[in-house]
């Protein structure tokens, strides 16, 4: 029927000829040896539903085609079965194509550079396939050729909204390998710094959640206090994200006079933040609709899939890091581990409040227990002496020039060292070669597994979910590319 | 006096004598052709030659070769000629593959300018019936290009298609260039790397049959190839080589050794190089190509190498440069050289390709437009022949780019190939 509009109408009738014109030679440049693809939007045509037999006359509507309704029958015929073209009659079976969505890389909820490609039905994900790699930044490459005290700034830039944790995990790592054991006092320095930053780390993935889910207001109340721990870290190290604080034998410098008075200032008053916080979300009818039930992770699919941190704790697995290796002063530390009861995204939400609350705990006690004493190890070839050192003691100064040029030979050896941070185990799997530098370097970083899992998390959900999700998730792609 | 210093002075006489030496079995001139004469000698001088030696030198040498003689008396195509190929012998056939390009081009999804080429034109009867079919779909895109060695073919070629005739070009990648009766430009090319890069459709018609070929007989476990040589009294005889030679131990293929069954081979390198050529160009620049020959495909176990003299077969060696050569296409061997780069289809029977296509519709128009009674006899007595003997000897074989095997899928292979797809493969 279609097939008798051969005549006049061809695909190709009205083009310009460009002619293939004798006068361009014959003669292929070296590049130019590529492959001819059919045009792409002809090639579809195949693959979705077609129209009867004659398929590539769909693109050739003239004036006096759409004056005799041939286009509008064109439409109709896309509708329905596919004819095979040998007109024996039989009926081939026409392909549907689901939705294809692509959530991100701009998305604002997609937290930095997720590109989630969403197969939909409907408005229900049939598969979401996480696509990665826009922030690769081949960290564990780039360590491998620095000393180990040029490789510590990277783990700033990991995960870059819980920075002296990850210093913290690269630090006891290389402590590991070299035997040493630093002094209490940084143990507690380094316990105080790392649970302000896991108060900030959830005051930034809390409130952004609520932020992708509809509540602005908390996000701007928090973020003042993240300002105010920001304030800290810079009063601590000089700055206010990328520390560079925690050092391989203590941390970089003692802490200035009067910190821990502000410190404790601080910390008296947060609870009522996190009250605030908790009156906007924790009984919201609006916050529990897109929460309660949202993101259902059972406790066998958390251990499964690699889950650490609250997204393991909140299916009910009582998992913690600090508790089972207690690292630095977390063993004379007294907290509990909050553990949620059906692993949905409210869960984890109660969870992260209450570590929040647990943290401030721990602040507490550091700044109690803080002991007096020396903040670094007593081993000028692991750590660089004092500075004031350094200009009078000539052995200082070499010290001091070997240890920023060459840096320090490691012991031959190999470890896995996890710390808890905010998002979960984080670890760090070091290979020593008895050189400056490491051989290799590992991270494990929680993310990454949560990420992969997001298909199982949010098969058969609502595109509205996957937002929740990608919030419970706590995901940063900083320690996701690396 | 030593062998070799017997050798120089008769070389030496040689070189000086005015007086041509007459070898026993020599006859006068002008009751030999040349091209015998030229082979006698070759085989004199440097030895027994190849059949594929022969069979070039036989069709294509200038002057003397068969298609060089075309100018001299006009008989090689048609019915007065030697042979006689389907589109000479009605309109039917080149309508057809016109219509065939046409649906085929359009299938591919392709706008733009698009380049017809054909091999071995003839005396272009079927590339005149191929632009009619065109001319009938309006097609604007379209330019025309041939590829023929003989010039006097070309002169031919160009009265047939052209209004006016043009002289050769120099400098240009194309050897003339025309306008055709329906307004297509038209090149002419010597060989096929000179046309211009682009989306390029091949057609041919009982082109391949006519490269020549290399034939292999085996006695016992070894290979031997039959060469041209003479007999005692200066006549031209087959004979077996010695042994295995460059070209058994360079062309046979393991498949064709391991076969126990087999006692010859029949291979033409030559034809492997256009359809190599044609593959690159069509990955390349997209297109597709059809070509129409008589073959097989890779089963036939015996020798095809064959003349023919006034529609008669005769004997291959008797007047070389006479008679047309052709030996069959092995359509199987072409296949295993480009099935990696393009979707093969084919071969498969002229008479079923035809009539997939809707030949008997076309027939059945002609015939009511014809009201000649004797016409209209002579259009069925063609078309019986085209779908009777010839259809069933002759194959049609269409090379399509990977890229567009799924679409090719869909649609359950291209026009005239349907069920047929792959089948030298299995």
């Amino acid at each position: 029927m279609l097939g008798r509009k051969i005549a006049g109408t061809c695909l190709r009738a009205n083009v310009p000829s460009v002619a293939a014109t004798s006068s361009t030679p014959a003669t292929q440049t070296r590049n130019s040896h590529t492959i001819w693809y059919p045009d792409a939007k002809f090639e579809r045509q195949f693959k979705t539903g077609g129209t009867l037999g004659k398929l590539w006359m769909s693109e050739r509507v003239s004036d006096f085609d759409e004056k005799i309704g041939l286009d509008k029958l064109e439409k109709l015929a896309y509708s329905d079965p596919v004819m095979s073209d040998n007109y024996s009659g039989k009926q081939r079976e026409k392909n549907l194509e689901n939705m294809i969505l692509n959530f991100g890389p701009q998305h604002p909820a997609a937290h930095g550079v997720l590109r989630l490609v969403l197969k939909l039905e409907g408005e229900v994900i049939i598969k979401a396939i996480p696509h990665i790699g826009l922030l690769h930044r081949a960290t564990e490459k780039l360590i491998e050729h620095k000393t180990y005290t040029q490789a510590l700034p990277y783990f700033d830039r990991l995960d870059y909204v819980s920075m002296m944790c990850n210093e913290q995990a690269w630090s006891l790592a290389v402590e590991k390998l070299l035997g040493i054991d630093i002094p209490t006092r940084a143990k507690y320095i380094r316990t105080l710094m790392g649970e302000l930053t896991r108060i900030q780390n959830h005051i930034m993935g809390i409130t952004t959640h609520a932020l992708d889910v509809g509540a602005m207001t908390p996000f701007f109340w928090m973020f003042e206090e993240r300002e105010k721990l920001f304030e800290f870290s810079e009063r601590v190290s000089g700055a206010r994200m990328h520390a560079n604080y925690v050092r391989p034998g203590g941390v970089a410098w003692d802490l200035p006079i009067g910190l821990m008075d502000d410190i404790y200032d601080w910390a008296i008053k947060f609870p009522e933040r996190i009250d605030e916080l908790e009156d906007m979300l924790t009984e919201n009818r609006i916050w529990k609709a897109r929460t309660i039930d949202i993101g259902l992770v059972s406790a066998a699919d958390a251990l499964n899939w690699g889950f650490s941190g609250v997204m393991v704790r909140g299916s009910g697995i009582k998992q913690d890091v600090r508790k089972t290796e207690p690292y630095d002063a977390y063993a004379d530390m007294e907290f509990d581990v909050p553990i949620g009861t059906k692993g949905d995204c409210y869960d984890r939400y109660l969870c992260r409040i209450e570590e929040m609350r647990q943290s401030l705990n721990i602040v507490h006690q550091c700044l109690n227990k803080m002991p007096a004493g020396e903040i670094k190890v007593d081993d000028h070839k692991v750590v660089p002496p004092k500075r004031a050192e350094m200009k009078e003691n000539m052995e200082s100064l070499i010290h001091h020039f070997k240890f920023f040029t060459e840096g320090f030979q490691v012991p031959p050896g190999a470890t896995y060292v996890p710390i808890e941070a905010p998002k979960g185990e984080f670890g760090v799997y070091l290979v020593a070669d008895g050189t400056g530098k490491p051989y290799r370097c590992f991270i494990r970083a929680p993310g990454f597994a949560h990420l992969a899992a997001i298909h199982d998390v949010c098969y058969m959900s609502l595109i509205a979910d996957i937002v929740a999700v990608i919030g419970t998730m706590d995901i940063v792609f900083g320690e996701v590319d690396r | 006096m030593s062998l070799r210093v017997q050798n120089i002075l008769i070389n030496s006489l040689r070189q000086y004598s005015k007086q041509i030496l007459k070898p026993p079995g020599y006859a006068s001139p002008e009751k030999t052709n040349h091209l015998k004469k030229f082979l006698v000698d070759k085989i004199r001088v440097s030895g027994p030659i190849t059949v594929a030696e022969y069979m070039k030198t036989c069709v294509s040498a200038p002057l003397v070769g068969y298609y060089g003689q075309f100018s001299k008396d006009q008989k090689v195509f048609g019915a007065k000629g030697d042979f006689i190929t389907s589109p000479e012998l009605t309109q039917l056939f080149g309508e057809m593959i016109g219509v065939w390009v046409f649906h085929e081009l359009a299938n591919t999804g392709h706008k733009g300018s698009w380049q017809l080429v054909e091999l071995g034109p003839g005396r272009a009867q079927l590339m005149n019936d191929v632009l009619n079919a065109l001319a009938k779909f309006n097609d604007k895109d379209v330019s025309v290009h041939l590829v023929e060695t003989s010039d006097a073919l070309i002169d031919e070629q160009e009265k047939s298609l052209c209004i006016y005739t043009s002289k050769n070009s120099i400098d240009t990648p194309f050897i003339r260039k025309n306008k055709t009766r329906t307004g297509v430009n038209i090149y002419w090319y010597k060989s096929i790397d000179d046309i211009p890069d682009g989306f390029t459709v091949f057609i041919g018609n009982e082109f391949l049959d006519a490269l020549p070929i290399h034939q292999f007989h085996k006695s016992g476990d070894s290979w031997n190839e039959v060469y041209v040589n003479l007999t005692k009294d200066g006549d031209l005889c087959f004979m077996k080589s010695k042994g295995e030679n460059l070209h058994t131990k360079g062309l046979i293929p393991s498949a064709i050794r391991d076969d126990s069954s087999r006692v010859t081979w029949e291979c033409s390198p030559e034809s492997g190089t256009v359809v190599n050529q044609i593959v690159d160009r069509i990955t390349t620049f997209g297109g597709f190509s059809l070509l129409v020959d008589y073959g097989h495909d890779g089963s036939r176990n015996t020798h095809s190498f064959r003349a023919y003299k006034n529609h008669k077969q005769v004997d291959t060696l008797e007047n070389p440069g006479l008679a047309d050569l052709t030996a069959d296409v092995d359509f199987g061997y072409l296949s295993t050289l480009v099935k990696d780069r393009v979707v093969i289809y084919g071969p498969n029977e002229q008479r079923e390709f035809l009539a997939q296509l809707g030949i008997e519709h076309r027939l059945r128009r002609l015939l009511q437009v014809c009201k000649d009674r004797k016409q209209q006899e002579q259009l069925i007595e063609s078309y019986n022949m085209l779908m009777g003997d010839m259809g069933l000897k002759f194959k049609a074989w269409a090379l399509f780019p990977k890229t567009l095997e799924f679409i090719l899928e869909q649609r359950g292979g291209p026009a005239g190939f349907s069920a047929k797809k792959k089948t030298t493969e299995n």
